[in-house]
């Protein structure tokens, strides 16, 4: 593998290597969370988010989502509203839980008159009385999931894909220009970028002729590109594109 | 096998399956010979002949291992409760092996899935729903829809391996409906691809494998059998498969036969072998060497059949490295043979001159070849095929090769002195190689010896052809690209070995040949499909299997480049015990969108990575009629069936149907493209038309009259086919470029230069020259000079498991409980281990545990485990989840970087380095016979209604 192609891979895997789950295994046996570094809550939440593909741009946004309270069927109903859902291999509650039990979400419970439940505010009580007490119950982001989906925004894995490849800068931009214009089948981008210099690299020394798929994976992966019968710009990519033609 | 160990019955008093146990006891010693007689057993209760009054008798065959042995289940209201071996197969005779008695425990494991399951919690965690055939069939195929639709075809990619089913043709061609390249069996470049497919490139014959039953001649009953010496070169059959060719060596043992064993493991072929060469790990082409340097020497070849039938005559350009052909040194060349049998150059003793050589009968041949010679012509500096291996062997001395290989040089000797010196011989060459850099070099060497020796096409030799049709009439090819070459007619992919230049390129536009048209209306896709091939570049011989490189595939899910392969459907087995270096696996997982996984049994793999599995069945329940020996085939019959199992093709086959449904009724791939049923009346019908069956209901309604299938041995053995006149006129030689045995492997040159014959024809980039003869290559990890992992460690089998099954047995289990690693004394006393201490064993890719087993068997730099062991101990009832793969799972250890084997790719899982320290027992390793209950065959699985096909 060539330097340039081998440095990265490397930096590359900063999400997968959230994603191994290594982390979560050694977690699993290692300390307890209240004993982690904010960093390290940070990378467990990383390794949540990211371990399953088809999950990953769902949790991701349920994170953004949340970091207003939001209601337990209001989450759910967005999370089921997202594109990206239709494709996800776990239902809404089950995406909610991940998120809370990787100290992504802390969940909210209120009572009839708005107030937050404390652990204090139960003490003396029932089950039965807790139940009545309980009003509703939300979700909202904590300082681990803002800090995550900070670290993780779309612009910055944008700004990390680019800095990774600056040669394929352009026909990054190009690609989101050409489905900013309309939702695009694969077979369009396939046509679009048939021929050009940048799908030719170099893999362990040797020349490779890459897909275009490489191009639409990269920018969905960074959050830009969103499938909804067909490749559409996701709001975050809009704004990036915004900015980089702004900035030309 | 002591009459103790067989009837150990610890555990079994918890056992539901007591009788059929005591059953698995006497058919093991049925198999061995030096079981106590029956009547010493009569009345102690350990004969094991229960009564098999009242029970269902149904003939069937075992599916425990790649060799199918015929067998007998006995069932009482459905449920199989007694197995043996069937006594009227050729090889077997009877006999069963614990893998294949094993079957009751693993048919009613409580590991069983027997409807298709959904994960319901994370990647990791042992959490399944239960979901209809529909919905199962309809989610697998969204995601590969939405997948293509997104990506585009490249974004599937299909696996296959590991034991417990077999879809080769399945995983094959699954890829190519959708229009996809990838597809990979962690066996392949690491298990026989090497030496099948070298076979075909060197001389369109079968290759040198018992245990795959490539090698028939030397197993012949009764006085046709005329085997007189057997090399097991990396092959242990008493052990891989040892009620067949297994008990076969033994009985070729008993009357005589000599054996020489290369094994750097004592196996009990070893033990019984009159040569054991205890040869370094990685090292055996430095002893294959000092053979051919031995054998020049002392002049021990077979010199007609060297000159006449090997390509070691020929000149070879010093430029191109490729045998010079007549017409290029002496233009006036008039050539008599047909184009497609060109004449070559030779140094003529009769004349004294370097002068065309022409195909013909050696009593026709127009010249007296030299086989050693360097000389110049014309100018250049011309040396024959067999003088540059001649020099390759030189500096090769028992001596050298001693030093290098860890072996006495007397031993070398003697052993190499048993070979040439006997009437007939043939070297079985077992899978040891293919595990190794040197996959391509071993069996180049071990054919090529063979060759020189006149090893050929005689009675009692390996490399003896047979089959029905076993003599030619016309000028014999070998068609490349798939089993057969099949894909060669198919797509019009591939150039056909032993046709002219004109007649390919005729061939290539769909034209009539001798050999018939191809179809080429998707030759521009299928031609496409091979360049694309992940790691196809370097490793160009993964082209006979249409094969990916492994750890090209697994690069290219990390970095997404340069295509990202990122729906998986996997066809069997335990990919985290399976594929070398399985850590480095595990963390590409989270970058594959979706899993696809279907096997008999949950393993690690499957709770670790699937997102669905599909339910097969067990081979008590399979329909299949293809398992041979020698010229018989037998059925492997529906003894029963439970649950929603289905057989091996179908999963993939529904997937198919569906995902053309919803694409609109086209796949994007290429057609038929996928090959296998997708219902069970198809796999019913197909298997019984193996046989000549009108219907699978007549097959089994009349089993006597169909099986065994059998073909007159006066059809199917044969000798000197290659004598044979032809209706050219001329011998009819052997399936390559010259006709003859090449022996300095010429193709291998034009497969890395361009592919050919594979990629034809559109060509594949070139890559460094591959070796056309057989050279040393010191491993990677060398002990010679690691003094951080100072032990060299290489693997095997055990006669309880095979490839990744059977971890799930619970008599297996308690026989073989844990990881363990040959060590010798000597070694262990320096590191203060003592036999059964836990041991901790780390590679440069990680580490896991096992127990020291103290043996003399090993060197004491070498150590020995077993070469699939993962433990599949996951129970609810253990607080692990990883089912033990990282705690004893010996690909932990393994290498799967460069520097691969230069045709096949192959990685490293043996001759590696290694060290060792005394450690505590891992949590959760299972050890004592209780603690295996939970594989036991539960009242529940037994009690499972007997089912009738899923219907689609």
């Amino acid at each position: 593998m060539s330097a340039d192609s081998s440095e990265r891979e490397g930096e590359e895997g900063t999400l997968a290597e959230a994603a191994c789950c290594d982390v979560a295994y050694e977690a699993d046996e290692g300390p307890e969370r209240s004993e982690l570094s904010f960093e390290e809550k940070v990378d467990m939440l990383g390794t949540a988010v990211v371990r399953h593909p088809l999950n990953r741009d769902v949790l991701y946004e349920t994170l953004c989502f949340c970091r207003t309270e939001r209601q337990l069927a209001e989450a759910e109903r967005f999370i089921a509203e997202l594109p990206q859902f239709r494709s996800a291999t776990q239902n809404p509650f089950h995406m909610l839980t991940v998120l809370k039990q990787a100290g992504g979400l802390q969940s909210v419970e209120r009572d009839e008159g708005g107030n937050v439940i404390t652990p204090e505010s139960l003490d003396g009580l029932s089950e039965d009385e807790i139940d009545d007490l309980i009003f509703s119950v939300g979700y909202q982001t904590t300082d681990v999931g803002v800090a995550f989906v900070e670290a993780y925004s779309p612009r910055s894995r944008l700004v990390q894909a680019l800095s990774l490849a600056p040669e394929r800068t352009q026909d990054y931009c190009e690609l989101l220009e050409f489905v900013g214009e309309a939702p695009r089948t694969y077979q369009e981008i396939t046509n679009l970028l048939a021929g050009r210099p940048t799908l030719e690299t170099v893999i362990d020394g040797r020349r490779e002729t890459m897909q275009p798929s490489v191009f639409v994976d990269k920018l969905e992966r960074a959050g830009a590109l969103v499938w909804r019968d067909g490749w559409r710009l996701s709001e975050a990519g809009a704004d990036f594109l915004e900015e980089m033609k702004e900035s030309n | 096998m002591s009459k103790s160990t067989l009837t150990r019955r610890s555990f079994v008093k918890a056992s539901a399956l007591a009788g059929a146990a005591a059953t698995i006891g006497a058919s093991m010693a049925g198999c061995m010979q030096e079981s106590a007689p029956e009547e010493e057993l009569a009345g102690t209760g350990e004969g094991g002949h229960s009564s098999t009054e009242g029970l269902t008798k149904m003939k069937t065959m075992c599916h425990g291992c790649i060799q199918m042995c015929p067998a007998i289940a006995y069932l009482k209201d459905g449920v199989v409760v007694k197995l043996e071996g069937d006594p009227d197969a050729p090889m077997s005779r009877g006999s069963m092996c614990i893998k294949g008695l094993n079957q009751l425990h693993t048919m009613y494991s409580p590991r069983r899935i027997l409807h298709p399951l959904r994960r319901a919690g994370e990647r990791g965690e042992n959490k399944w729903e239960v979901i209809s055939w529909d919905e199962a069939v309809t989610e697998a195929a969204t995601h590969i829809k939405d997948a293509i639709e997104k990506y585009g075809p490249y974004s599937f990619f299909c696996s296959v391996g590991g034991g417990g089913s077999y879809s080769f043709m399945e995983a094959m061609t699954l890829p190519m409906a959708f229009g996809s390249p990838t597809v990979f069996e962690p066996g392949c470049a690491q298990c026989y691809l090497p030496r099948w497919s070298l076979s075909k490139l060197f001389y369109g014959g079968n290759d040198q494998s018992v245990a795959d039953s490539a090698v028939r001649e030397i197993f012949r009953v009764g006085d046709a059998n005329k085997t007189e010496m057997v090399v097991l070169w990396g092959a242990q059959p008493s052990v891989s498969q040892t009620a067949m060719s297994g008990r076969a060596m033994a009985e070729l043992r008993a009357a005589g036969v000599k054996t020489v064993v290369v094994d750097p493991n004592f196996s009990p072929d070893a033990v019984k072998a009159d040569v054991w060469l205890p040869v370094r790990p990685g090292t055996d082409t430095g002893i294959i060497l000092s053979w051919y340097r031995y054998i020049f020497e002392n002049k021990l070849y077979d010199e007609e059949f060297t000159k006449y039938w090997t390509n070691l005559p020929f000149l070879i350009d010093p430029d191109t490295k490729l045998p010079v052909k007549a017409a290029d040194l002496f233009p006036d060349f008039q050539q008599t043979t047909p184009e497609n049998t060109p004449a070559y150059v030779c140094f003529d003793l009769k004349t004294g001159a370097v002068a065309p050589f022409e195909y013909s009968t050696p009593a026709d041949s127009a010249v007296d070849p030299e086989i050693f010679w360097t000389g110049d012509f014309n100018g250049k500096t011309y040396k024959t095929a067999g003088q540059i291996y001649k020099e390759e062997a030189e500096p090769w001395t028992f001596e050298h090769a001693g030093e290098m290989c860890w072996v006495k040089p007397e031993k070398i000797e003697e052993a190499v002195k048993l070979y040439a010196e006997a009437g007939v011989a043939g070297i079985v060459n077992g899978v040891a190689s293919d595990m190794m850099e040197s996959a391509s070099q071993v069996p180049l060497g071990c054919m090529g010896l063979d060759s020189i020796m006149g090893y050929i096409n005689k009675p009692g030799c390996t490399m003896t052809q047979y089959g029905k049709g076993n003599q030619p009439t016309t000028r014999p090819v070998t068609f490349n690209n798939g089993f057969a070459g099949m894909f060669s007619p198919m797509y019009g992919i591939g150039a056909v070995v032993g046709l002219s230049d004109a007649e390919n390129e005729a061939w290539a536009r769909g034209e009539e040949t001798p050999v018939g048209k191809a179809d080429v209306s998707q030759q521009k896709l299928a031609n496409q499909l091979l360049i694309d091939r992940l790691g196809m570049k370097d490793h160009k011989g993964l082209y006979a299997w249409c094969h990916s490189h492994i750890p090209t595939v697994r690069n290219a899910i990390a970095t997404g480049e340069p295509y990202k392969p990122r729906v998986w459907f996997d066809m069997s087995g335990n990919k985290l015990a399976m594929l070398g270096n399985a850590k480095s696996w595990y963390d590409v997982f989270p970058e594959i969108d979706y899993i696809i996984g279907q096997y008999p049994h949950l393993t690690s793999f499957h709770i670790e990575a699937c997102d669905l599995v599909f339910p097969l069945r067990e081979w008590l329940e399979e329909p299949m009629a293809k398992g041979t020996q020698l010229n018989t085939t037998w059925l492997m019959n529906e003894c029963t069936h439970i649950g929603e199992t289905v057989s091996h093709s179908i999963p993939a086959g529904r997937v198919v149907a569906k995902c053309a449904e919803l694409m609109g009724g086209e796949l994007p791939g290429l057609k038929p493209g996928f090959m296998g049923q997708a219902t069970e009346e198809e796999v019913k019908a197909a298997q019984a038309a193996n046989v000549g069956a009108e219907s699978w209901d007549d097959l089994v309604n009349n089993t006597d009259k169909y099986i065994p299938f059998t073909i007159p041995e006066d059809e199917y053995f044969g000798y000197n086919q290659h004598e044979t006149v032809v209706d050219d006129g001329l011998p009819a030689g052997f399936g390559t470029e010259s006709r003859k045995i090449e022996v300095y492997c010429q193709i291998l040159l034009k497969l890395a230069r361009t592919g050919y014959p594979f990629c034809y024809p559109e060509p594949q980039e070139a890559c460094e020259d591959y070796s056309p003869i057989c050279t040393y290559i010191e491993p990677a990890e060398s002990p010679l000079s690691d003094s951080e992992y100072p032990f060299v460690l290489t693997s095997g089998r055990v006669p309880y498991f095979h490839h990744g099954t059977m971890r799930h047995a619970a008599f297996s289990r308690e026989l073989f409980p844990t990881a363990e690693i040959r060590i010798n004394p000597a070694s262990a006393a320096e590191l203060g281990i003592e036999h059964m201490d836990w041991v901790k064993v780390t590679s440069r890719r990680g580490e896991v545990h096992a127990r020291a087993y103290l043996t003399e068997g090993v060197n004491p730099r070498t150590v020995w485990m077993e070469r699939f062991w993962n433990p599949e101990c996951f129970d609810e009832s253990q607080p692990n989840p990883t089912a033990g793969w990282r705690e004893c799972n010996v690909n932990v250890l393994t290498k799967n970087d460069a520097p691969f084997n230069e045709v096949y790719g192959s990685y490293t899982n043996r001759g590696f380095t290694v060290k060792i320290e005394k450690s505590e027992k891992p949590a959760n390793v299972w050890v004592s016979p209780e603690e295996f209950e939970p594989f036991l065959p539960s009242a529940e699985m037994m009690a499972e209604p007997i089912t009738e096909d899923v219907r689609f």
